[in-house]
């Protein structure tokens, strides 16, 4: 019983169809509580099909996903992300018809903690400073730099009080120096106690972050285990960087 | 044989839906331009043939000779002149949806009204080719097989210009990607424009058709341009074929329910039809892709000359004479619709034209239930049915966005005003319904002031509570609002039930004041266009805005309706017009800081490029010119764009 109380999310047999296409196929895999997932694989593989099942997005054509041993298979977002799943979108989504203190306090409104207005934006003032936010809490999405864009997407991702934190290539696109800044970020984040799972392209994060690592392709996993060793895995190798002479 | 007979009939109108649904696609999905303008060019172009014969004795297929290209070269300049930049100035597709309603229904209204004025309202026949022909058996006017033919040849036509050759191709393209289509050499300004005129073109060639066998008369326009949405819609936008078939299936669809059923009935099962195809495909019959909404930004606004307004109004049956407290309650009856109105449909973006349905239903509940029972019993009714109606066209929101919803609710409107005028005349077996209640224009202003105090005050909680932060995100992006856990399904129907329970409170409110009531009194489509255009040209996405739309359109349109009555609806079409080109964010846009300092800037922006164009001047090559929608190309800074960037750059510094 304790490999259940240990296991926060159970990915099993998860499979989805897109007309005749398959985007995945059969993925199964589970994530310990308080570590930090990685989910790599080439373009296409269908690592982004998973997270958006995981989140409540799209429906699984098979398979089930477990939060704590809850079935979160067909449940829509809204209900998922009260059940304590959270996240980023690959691509920053922040409507400008709210400014940045705003887009994280209605996250804080609804979400898992329904909290009034005022203390909404108190907890949002809270979470932007504690993702590092430099820009104005005043300011609209089109006035803002691209790292502060992905700072307001994961403070809003924080502010449903998830358990379970998904973040879509969230330290893509940043420069050598954000991305120091970045991992530790999301590290602190993991010392906090969240569980997170990363889909990323940066292997420096990937090796410096996950314990664990699961490898797509084409929609079936191909490695798992921990990054050193599913890294040197042939199969991965080969799908990276084809086959040797 | 009487029933191929009419399935004969059913495909020679059907032709005609086809041809100008194609049109239609053309200008909507190639140029992007909603045009509600479009059955106005059928309109002129059957006065053209109406007049060709009895004027100068010339055969209608002269006439659209000349009508065709003339039709042609006036859209090519209507878009290139006054749509296109309208577009080109926001990048926003809601925003330009809206826009090209609003500049387009000001244009329906000046053409209508200019018809109306040098024609009359009469309608016009003229006799062409009525001799009957033996088709396989079926006898059928020789106008009629002449219009079939045509129509099926101009439409296979079409389809072939677009299928195979290179200027179809690249208009297929435009319809496909607006923004990838620059990318591959596509002139997106030339080819828009192209596409708009061809549109215009065959409403002209179906206008000449149409008058072969139909009397025209200034009206009859707006009907087609609904017919051709619905076909549209039905069939795909940009789909041809599907237009094709769809405009076919509904004209045999109408004369099949004439025959079958109950002729009084043929408009309800037309839209019942067509509410099935939209809940059931949205995308159309014959589409692939789904059709999106366009999730656009929206402001909100500030809060400020309402309530010294509402003091005055409190106060002024005791000074105002009959007269200007009838013109009161008029505006207060269009404040509680806009009001109501933008209420759901301001912060989310949707359009609905059903307003009309829910205030027929209040007024018409009153009418009915009021003097055999009780008012508040009517009131009681008239709710209960609301909440239910409101709910399902709630429902519908789930499926529908955009353009589709808009059309559901206009022909959810029809459908109601219909089911009662059937239910009247064949149930109920009465013209209408006398009204003898005992209240007087003053309870009437001052229930229709608590009204509008009620939604608005409903409205500014709203936004102070936790529920107009999430319908601000709901109406910014869908899919991020329901990912930090909003449940929008329920946000959106309880929004949209209290929304359609003021109007129809509106309605019953405003019952006593006919003496008369009959169907198209109280289910009166006006009302649905007047609320809408009144609430988005006041602003819809702030509370106060829709009742600064309705003030100035009431007291023009009152005024109007005073002074010039013949030239009415130009006027207004004309003051529409401006004002859509001047203040694009509303009217509460103005009461903002920079607000009039923009619209002047506009205003001499506007008078500056006519100047220009007078000059013979371009301000710039057509090739060249940024598309709405298209990436701009890149380019250095210019002055004025690098003081605007350097003065967001310092806003952005704490």
């Amino acid at each position: 019983m304790t490999g259940a109380a240990l296991c926060l999310l159970e990915v099993s047999d998860l499979s989805r169809n897109f007309g005749g296409l398959a985007a995945l196929d059969g993925v199964s895999f589970k994530v310990v509580r308080g570590s930090i997932l990685g989910l790599i694989g080439p373009n296409g593989s269908g690592k982004t099909t998973l997270l958006n099942i995981v989140c409540g997005r799209l429906q699984a054509s098979r398979g089930e996903v477990r939060l704590a041993g809850q079935p979160m298979t067909g449940r829509s977002p809204e209900v998922v992300c009260r059940a304590g799943i959270a996240g980023t979108f690959q691509l920053a989504r922040i409507p400008d018809a709210l400014d940045a203190r705003d887009n994280v306090a209605v996250a804080a409104m609804y979400g898992r903690r329904r909290l009034d207005v005022a203390t909404a934006r108190a907890e949002a003032e809270r979470l932007l400073e504690r993702v590092g936010f430099a820009g104005a809490l005043s300011a609209r999405a089109d006035a803002l730099a691209y790292f502060d864009l992905k700072r307001i997407e994961l403070a809003r991702a924080l502010a449903c009080a998830p358990d379970l934190l998904l973040l879509d290539e969230w330290l893509a696109g940043l420069n050598p120096t954000e991305l120091e800044a970045g991992i530790a970020l999301v590290r602190s984040l993991k010392d906090d106690g969240l569980t997170i799972v990363m889909v990323e392209h940066v292997m420096h994060a990937i090796r410096s972050l996950c314990g664990q690592i699961v490898v797509l392709n084409a929609g079936r996993v191909i490695a798992s285990g921990a990054p050193e060793a599913a890294l040197a895995d042939r199969d991965v190798i080969r799908v990276y960087l084809g086959d040797g002479p | 044989m009487l029933l191929f007979d009419f399935l004969l009939a059913g495909l020679v109108i059907g032709g005609i839906y086809a041809l100008i649904s194609i049109g239609l696609n053309l200008q909507y999905g190639v140029a992007r331009v909603l045009n509600l303008a479009y059955g106005e060019f059928l309109m002129l172009a059957g006065y053209g043939a109406f007049w060709g014969v009895t004027l100068i004795s010339a055969p209608p297929l002269l006439t659209m000779l000349v009508v065709a290209p003339l039709a042609f070269a006036a859209s090519w300049l209507l878009f290139r002149y006054v749509l296109h930049p309208l577009l080109k100035r926001s990048r926003d597709a809601g925003k330009r949806e809206i826009d090209s309603i609003l500049a387009t229904f000001g244009l329906l209204f000046v053409l209508q009204g200019a018809a109306q004025v040098a024609w009359s309202g009469t309608d016009r026949f003229y006799s062409f080719l009525a001799t009957p022909v033996n088709v396989l058996g079926i006898v059928m006017g020789a106008n009629r097989l002449l219009v079939l033919v045509a129509a099926l040849l101009l439409s296979g036509a079409i389809f072939a210009l677009l299928q195979l050759t290179a200027v179809g191709r690249a208009l297929r393209a435009l319809a496909a990607s607006p923004q990838t289509a620059p990318l591959v050499g596509i002139d997106v300004a030339r080819y828009s424009a192209g596409a708009f005129a061809l549109g215009g073109a065959l409403a002209a060639i179906a206008g000449v058709l149409l008058s072969t066998f139909i009397g025209i008369n200034p009206t009859i326009g707006a009907a087609f341009t609904m017919k051709a949405l619905i076909v549209v819609v039905m069939g795909g936008i940009g789909h041809v074929l599907g237009g094709l078939v769809a405009g076919l299936v509904l004209g045999m669809a109408e004369t099949m329910a004439a025959l079958l059923i109950d002729p009084g009935l043929v408009t309800v099962i037309n839209f019942a039809i067509f509410s099935i195809v939209l809940l059931w495909r949205p995308q159309g019959l014959f589409a692939r892709d789904p059709g999106t909404g366009a999730a656009t930004p929206l402001r909100l606004g500030r809060h400020a000359a309402g309530a010294l307004l509402l003091a005055l109004l409190l106060l002024a049956p005791a000074f105002a004479n009959a007269y200007w407290l009838s013109l009161l309650v008029n505006i207060l009856m269009y404040i509680a619709l806009a009001t109501g109105w933008a209420f759901f449909c301001g912060p989310t973006r949707y359009v609905s034209l059903a307003a009309s349905a829910f205030f027929g239903l209040g007024a018409y509940a009153v009418a009915v239930l009021a003097p055999d029972y009780s008012y508040p019993l009517a009131l009681a009714a008239a709710l209960a049915i609301a909440s239910v109606l409101s709910a399902f066209v709630g429902l519908a929101t789930l499926r529908l966005s955009g353009m589709y919803f808009v059309i559901f609710t206009f022909g959810l409107a029809t459908l109601v005003r219909e089911i009662v005028t059937w239910w009247e005349f064949s149930v109920a077996q009465k013209a209408g319904r006398h009204l003898f209640l005992s209240i007087t224009t003053t309870h009437i202003y001052y229930q229709l002031l608590a009204l509008c105090a009620l939604i608005i005050a409903l409205w500014l909680i709203r936004d102070k509570s936790r529920m107009g932060f999430a319908l601000t995100a709901l109406g910014a992006d869908e899919t991020v609002a329901r990912q930090i856990g909003i449940n929008t399904v329920a946000l959106k129907i309880a929004t949209f039930v209290v929304s359609c329970l003021t109007m129809t409170l509106a309605g019953a409110i405003l019952a006593p004041r006919w003496s008369y009531m009959d169907a198209t009194v109280a289910f009166n489509p006006n009302t649905s266009f007047l609320t809408v255009i009144m609430a988005l040209l006041g602003g819809a996405t702030s509370v106060w805005g829709p009742m600064l739309g309705v003030i100035p359109l009431v007291l023009i349109s009152d005024y109007l309706s005073v002074t010039v009555p013949n030239y009415f609806s130009v006027v207004l079409g004309l003051v529409l017009l401006a004002i859509v080109f001047l203040v694009p964010n509303g009217l509460i846009g103005l009461l903002r800081p920079d607000g009039l300092v923009a619209a002047r800037e506009r205003l001499a922006g506007l008078l500056r490029g006519f100047a220009q164009r007078l000059d013979g001047r371009r301000p710039g090559s057509s090739g060249t010119q940024p598309v709405p929608g298209a990436p701009a190309a890149p380019s250095l800074p210019r002055p004025r764009q690098a003081k605007r960037w350097l003065r967001a750059a310092r806003k952005g510094e704490p």
